[in-house]
Order: C-alpha cells, then structure tokens, then sequence
C-alpha cells in the first residue's frame, strides 16, 4: 500500500511502462504493480495500440500482384559487348571520313572540276567573250575604234 | 533441423515447411479480394514460431544461390512487408510496386547479408530506405508539377474497396483518416519508429538495427510517440466505437 500513497504514475511515466516497464525506477515499477489504476491505465493503452495494429491488418487491401524475381542479367558481359560493338562501329565510321577526306582531296573534289569547265565555257563562248569585254569597257567596239582604243577587226 | 523447402512453381506459390510441429503450408497468395483483409501469410502459432527460428538457416541458403529458399523468405515476409509500404503509402498500386522493388534489391544484395538472423531487420531496412526514396521522389515529382491533381491514394483506395459495404468503407477511410492524421502530427524520428514498433510488431532490438540507432534513442522517441497517442482522443474514440 505504500507504493500507492507514493502517487499515481504521470502520463510520461505510463508511456514510459507501455515500452519497456524495466525502463522505470524500481520504486515506481512497485507501484505499478500494486495500483490497479496506474496498471489498468498501462493495460489500455497496450490494448488500443493492439487493436490499432489489428484494425490497420483486417482493413488493408490485400496485394493483387505477386513479387516475381526476375533473373539477373550478367550486366558484365552485356556491357562489354556493348562496349566492343560501339568500339567497332566507331573506328569503322572514322574510317570512312578519313578514306572520304583523302579521297576527296587526290581526286581535286567535285567542285574543282564543275569549276574548270566552267572556265572553258567562259573561253570559248563568245557571249561570254562580249560580256567580258564589256566588264572591262563598257563602250562599244566602234566608239572604241573611233577614240582610237582599239581596232574593230571585223569591220 | 533443417527445414525442408518444397516449392512448386517459378514463384514459389506452394510451400511446405517441415517442422518440430508438422509441416506448416504457406497460405495461398491473395487474388483480387478487395474487401478481404490482407492477413493471410501473417505467422501465427507455434508452426510459424519454428519457421521464424528457421530463417537464418533459409537465409543461408538463399545466400548460397538457392532462388527456392529466396522464394520461401519472401513468402514468408512478404504480407509483412506490403504492409509495412502500404502504412506509409496509403496507395495499394504503390505498395505492390515498392514491395517488388524492395524484394529484388534484397534478393540481388542478399550475399553481402552476413548474419541470418537479422534478415528481416535488414528486409526492413532497406523497406524503410525504399520508402523514404518514394516519398522524395514524389515530392521532387509534385515541385516541378509532375504530379496529377488527384491525390494517388485517393484514387487507388476507391479501387482497393471498391465492391465493399459503403460504410464499411466509409469505416475504413476515417481510420486511415485519423491514423494519417495522428502519424503526421509526430516529428520523423518518432513517427517512424512508432509505426515499426505497433504498427509493423517490429521488437525494440529490430528497430535499432533498422534506423540504426542505439536503444536509448529509439526508446526515447517511443515514449513521446506514446505519450501523444496517448493524448490523441480520436483514435481510442474510434476503437470504442468499432468494439460494440
């Protein structure tokens, strides 16, 4: 009884009882377990927190899919034969640029010869030959002949 | 004794473990059971206690490459752990992801498990990291605006009990209701190691090796979580209620 007359145990106290009793000083364990209070009040709160648990299982939807454990894949291998593929793949593309490059540059390129003959069009078209003399004197070839610049050839 | 696995199937959906007691069978996995509970593989009595003592030595042989003994042990753990992510998710499509998830990091990572007997410990762990993961990335998600309007929960808890008694889901709502509400109101450290402790039946030893804190800490954080669950009137409000 004297336990009892030591006073009730505070909320901290059965909070402290709820998760480990052996936590508490001795002197209020003794009361404990002679207050039918203090104990009722301990029991109750392990009851609501069972019944918590209890509710929270009962009331969970159950899973739809089951875990399945696919098989591992040796990602060692895998990413080395990735790693050879792409090597592979890399060195041929270089490969070609470079054999493009030399290629392009022995043969003089595709724009080098459009331009050659386009200069022998300018060389022997005599339209081409009038507009270039006419680039470099706009006057024509009689006024030209008059002023004495040049001789009209076919007059 | 050692147990003697009999697994039939790449799933492992029959198991036979012998024991002192007799041989215990694993329960069928659940179908689509919306408003059935999703208790079925809990261990319970004495059969499941000679099972629970036989773990380390499954975990054992699940370390030696034995994909059957791997099988038995998510068996074993797997309602456990559906469970666990689906109090902390509140979203059954989530929960069975996660738990997928949190299986195959276990089973490709089960050899750097030294001591079987902390496998659910460990199994926990990595749930917990699991979780944690989710939630940051679905917070990440909900900043850049990814996420959808509707809560996922929502939506998925009107799928998980659709076909059941409209108050009883109505029940079921307010629970969780007041059971996030409670849980929210608790700083981290102290909600987490509530829900293991009553929520997941994990032991204070368990809890430790799980957040990797020492005893004291976890009991500390217990006692206060206690406290407020405790004061917190509407849970045990809705317990009276549910037990007449």
């Amino acid at each position: 009884m004297n336990a009892v007359k030591n006073g009730h145990l505070t909320g901290d106290e059965i909070a402290r009882a709820v998760v480990d009793e052996a936590e508490l000083p001795a002197s209020r364990r003794e009361h404990l377990a002679a207050c039918p209070a203090c104990r009722g009040e301990k029991e109750n709160i392990g009851k609501d927190l069972t019944r918590l648990r209890e509710t929270a299982v009962r009331i969970t939807p159950p899973p739809e899919r089951r875990v399945v454990l696919t098989k591992e894949k040796d990602t060692r291998s895998v990413r080395f034969v990735w790693g050879w593929r792409t090597a592979s793949g890399m060195a041929l593309a270089t490969l070609s640029v470079i054999a493009f490059i030399w290629w392009y540059a022995a043969s003089g390129g595709p724009g080098n010869e459009t331009t050659m003959v386009a200069e022998n069009g300018y060389d022997t078209d005599p339209e081409m030959v009038e507009a270039s003399r006419i680039v470099e004197n706009p006057l024509s070839l009689t006024y030209l002949a008059i002023a004495g610049e040049s001789v009209v050839e076919e007059q | 004794m050692n147990p003697v696995l009999s697994v039939a199937g790449t799933t492992g959906e029959i198991i036979n473990i012998e024991t002192s007691r007799g041989v215990w069978t694993a329960p069928p996995r659940p179908g689509n059971m919306n408003c059935m509970s999703s208790d079925e593989t809990n261990l319970t009595g004495s059969a499941a206690t000679d099972i629970l003592t036989q773990v380390p030595h499954i975990v054992d042989q699940a370390r030696a490459g034995d994909r059957n003994a791997f099988t038995t042990l998510v068996n074993l753990f797997h309602g456990d752990i559906y469970r666990m992510v689906y109090y902390r998710t509140r979203s059954r499509m989530d929960a069975e992801d996660l738990t997928q998830d949190i299986f195959m990091k276990a089973f490709k990572t089960i050899t750097g498990l030294r001591d079987g007997s902390r496998f659910k410990s460990w199994l926990f762990a990595i749930a917990v990291n699991g979780v944690h993961d989710f939630h940051r990335k679905k917070k990440l998600r909900s900043l850049l605006g990814f996420a959808g309007p509707v809560d996922s929960s929502t939506v998925d808890d009107n799928a998980a009990y659709e076909g059941c008694d409209a108050s009883d889901t109505m029940i079921k709502r307010d629970f969780w209701k007041e059971v996030t509400s409670f849980a929210d109101g608790l700083p981290r450290m102290e909600r987490e190691v509530f829900l293991l402790r009553f929520m997941d039946d994990l032991s204070i030893r368990d809890i430790t090796r799980v957040l990797n804190k020492n005893e004291n800490t976890v009991k500390t954080h217990l006692y206060r979580a206690v406290g407020k669950f405790r004061a917190h009137g509407s849970l045990r409000h809705y317990y009276q209620e549910e037990g007449r």
